[in-house]
């Protein structure tokens, strides 16, 4: 099953991706990896730091997206991008571990991601699997 | 009178580059301000998304779209439109999350032949001393009471240290480069710890440093009363915000309006739009957050001001001072403010809340500053008092896209474009060639056509118009 991809004409300004999991925990790891892929080459990082996550919320979409906006934060205050995730999910309460590397002057940068929208913000589930539509301010 | 129909709009024409879609029982009037070949380009999410825009409650009279005018998320960047200032709304989504988001230009006395050999030394220190891309922090380590001061005073705090404001500079910037009503304690520690390491850097995306000469002057006589004397004069352009604390900002509130708009009747199409009324106490903070950021996005400017003076000095061996490194202006183009206003094509006047997402403000007798892709150039202006009749007080912002940055990666190799524009005489540094694909010219409307129809529309002067010769690219 595809993990994630571009989807390279909806959005004129900004980047859209659709995230695919074959369950929620799936859901929200891949959504980390699309993330990371989008800013850098994933291969790059290295597995040096591990940061401790805990979220809790009403709905499981309101919890993806305020796990995506914690991605944005870390990056930004503590310079750090994530390559992988131990999550567990109990109906909407997430805790887990981000592992990853600080961003270095030679690490490859695509492009910056800044906020996750709420524009076109899609959590759906299928028959078999998960599906989310993120669009990102970059 | 000549209509055009396009995604199932209908345009009505006013005059060359001002059409008219007609009010409905559910929408308020969209004004376009672009000539016909331009709304062509548009695409219909452009239309589309205005029309959720001109639904928004509280809206004292029509939407504007500005001929450089694309899809956003929420509202379509390029669109203006004013709230009553006591009974209105407040949508954080359509002043954007780069909140003050903006342009900078500074003038020396240099002429290109004489700087010709200097480029690249120069783009290469400013590179070092202005850092662009992810992950690299600005040259000051700041302490949170700094922050405080520098959000709720803006640039004037910069007065008390070392050489970093000019006296004069403070008449050079939109509202003296302080928004007043800033509170630190309005943003959160998130939008803090994002921001604080980001003060005096580019960051990414559209976001530059260019070294430009001056191609042609339009208008001599506002030219000269802005520093401008000759063709092929060096000038130095920003565009840049209010970095992580800005799209902290506005995604807090995003969140917070979001929740709290169950208590009202109206809920907008599109979630972005969120938005409460002025009056609630979250619009209050919000409008309080906003203004720290705006504050923090005119500082931060204005410190990477302070280094690209220090680097000319050091490079050219003479003091910023001596090569007449004067501020020409600093404008937003991400802001919600409250202005006195009378309403296109009403006789009513008040005190409204003006929304500009990618659209900056064009009084009379103000610089308008509006940047093009940095393969074609930008181009100064001046504001008018028609834009206060027609657009309340607002005009374009930049070129405008028209392919998605995914498109124009696949289509562009960086390498190849940072060799053509060194042929053309540009020298560009960028953090990544990614980057520097994205923004290629080709990803962008025609500057000039864009500044002929805010000139056709009366909505701005042109006054001079740049060309590129070196740039930094994050």
């Amino acid at each position: 099953m595809k993990k994630w991809f571009l989807d390279e004409n909806k959005s004129i300004a900004d980047i859209m991706v659709v995230v695919y999991g074959q369950d929620k925990e799936k859901l929200l790891k891949n959504s980390l990896l699309a993330f990371t892929s989008i800013i850098t080459d994933i291969k790059k990082l290295k597995s040096k730091y591990k940061i401790k996550i805990k979220i809790k919320e009403s709905s499981f979409p309101k919890l993806l997206f305020n796990f995506v906006e914690q991605l944005i934060y870390l990056k930004d205050s503590q310079n750090i991008l994530f390559k992988e995730a131990k999550l567990r999910l109990l109906k909407n309460h997430l805790i887990g571990q981000l592992i990853g590397d600080k961003i270095s002057l030679t690490l490859p940068i695509k492009t910056d991601i800044k906020a996750l929208t709420y524009h076109s913000f899609l959590v759906k589930k299928a028959k078999n699997y998960y599906r989310a539509k993120l669009v990102f301010d970059v | 009178m000549s209509k055009m129909k396009i995604f199932n709009f209908d345009l009505q024409k006013k005059t060359e580059a001002i059409w008219k879609i007609e009010k409905t029982p559910n929408t308020e009037v969209i004004f376009v301000f672009a000539e016909e070949d331009l709304i062509k380009k548009m695409e219909e999410a452009v239309f589309l998304q205005a029309k959720n825009v001109a639904e928004l409650p509280g809206l004292v009279g029509p939407v504007c779209l500005m001929p450089d005018a694309h899809s956003g998320y929420g509202a379509p960047i390029g669109t203006v439109f004013a709230m009553d200032g006591t009974d209105g709304y407040i949508s954080p989504g359509a002043i954007g999350y780069d909140i003050n988001c903006g342009m900078r230009l500074i003038k020396t006395n240099l002429f290109f032949d004489q700087l010709k050999s200097w480029i690249r030394p120069l783009i290469n220190k400013l590179f070092e001393a202005v850092p662009a891309g992810l992950g690299r922090r600005g040259f000051l380590k700041f302490k949170e009471n700094d922050l405080k001061k520098i959000i709720e005073g803006g640039v004037f705090e910069l007065s008390s240290w070392k050489n970093f404001l000019w006296e004069k500079d403070i008449n050079h910037i939109e509202n003296n480069g302080r928004i007043a009503g800033a509170d630190f304690f309005a943003i959160s520690k998130e939008a803090k710890e994002r921001g604080i390491n980001q003060l005096a850097t580019l960051g990414s995306g559209n976001h530059y440093l260019e070294i430009q000469k001056v191609e042609k002057i339009i208008d001599q006589s506002s030219a000269e009363k802005l520093g401008i004397i000759a063709e092929n004069q060096v000038m130095v352009m920003i565009h840049c915000g209010s970095r992580g604390l800005g799209h902290q900002v506005c995604s807090d509130y995003l969140r917070l309006f979001e929740k709290k708009m169950t208590g009202f009747n109206y809920r907008p199409k599109d979630r972005q739009l969120a938005c409460l009324p002025i009056k609630t106490t979250e619009a209050k903070s919000y409008l309080s957050a906003m203004a720290g950021a705006a504050n923090f996005a005119f500082v931060n400017r204005q410190l990477i001001t302070y280094q690209i003076r220090k680097v000319f000095s050091q490079v050219l061996g003479k003091k910023a001072e001596e090569l007449a490194m004067d501020l020409v202006y600093d404008v937003a183009h991400n802001i919600g403010k409250f202005e006195n206003h009378q309403v296109p094509e009403s006789q009513k006047k008040g005190r409204f809340f003006i929304h500009r997402k990618g659209a900056t403000r064009s009084f009379p007798n103000q610089p308008v500053i509006i940047g093009g892709s940095m393969e074609t150039g930008s181009y100064l202006l001046m504001g008018t008092n028609e834009a206060l009749l027609k657009s309340y007080g607002s005009t374009a912002h930049g070129s405008g896209r028209t392919m998605s940055r995914a498109r124009a990666k696949k289509e562009i190799r960086g390498e190849k474009l940072w060799q053509e524009m060194k042929q053309k005489g540009i020298y560009v540094k960028s953090a990544s060639f990614a980057g520097l694909a994205e923004e290629a010219g080709v990803a962008y409307k025609n500057i000039s056509d864009v500044v002929k129809s805010i000139n056709l529309a009366g909505l701005s002067k042109p006054v001079a118009y740049f060309k590129p010769i070196g740039n930094i690219k994050g």
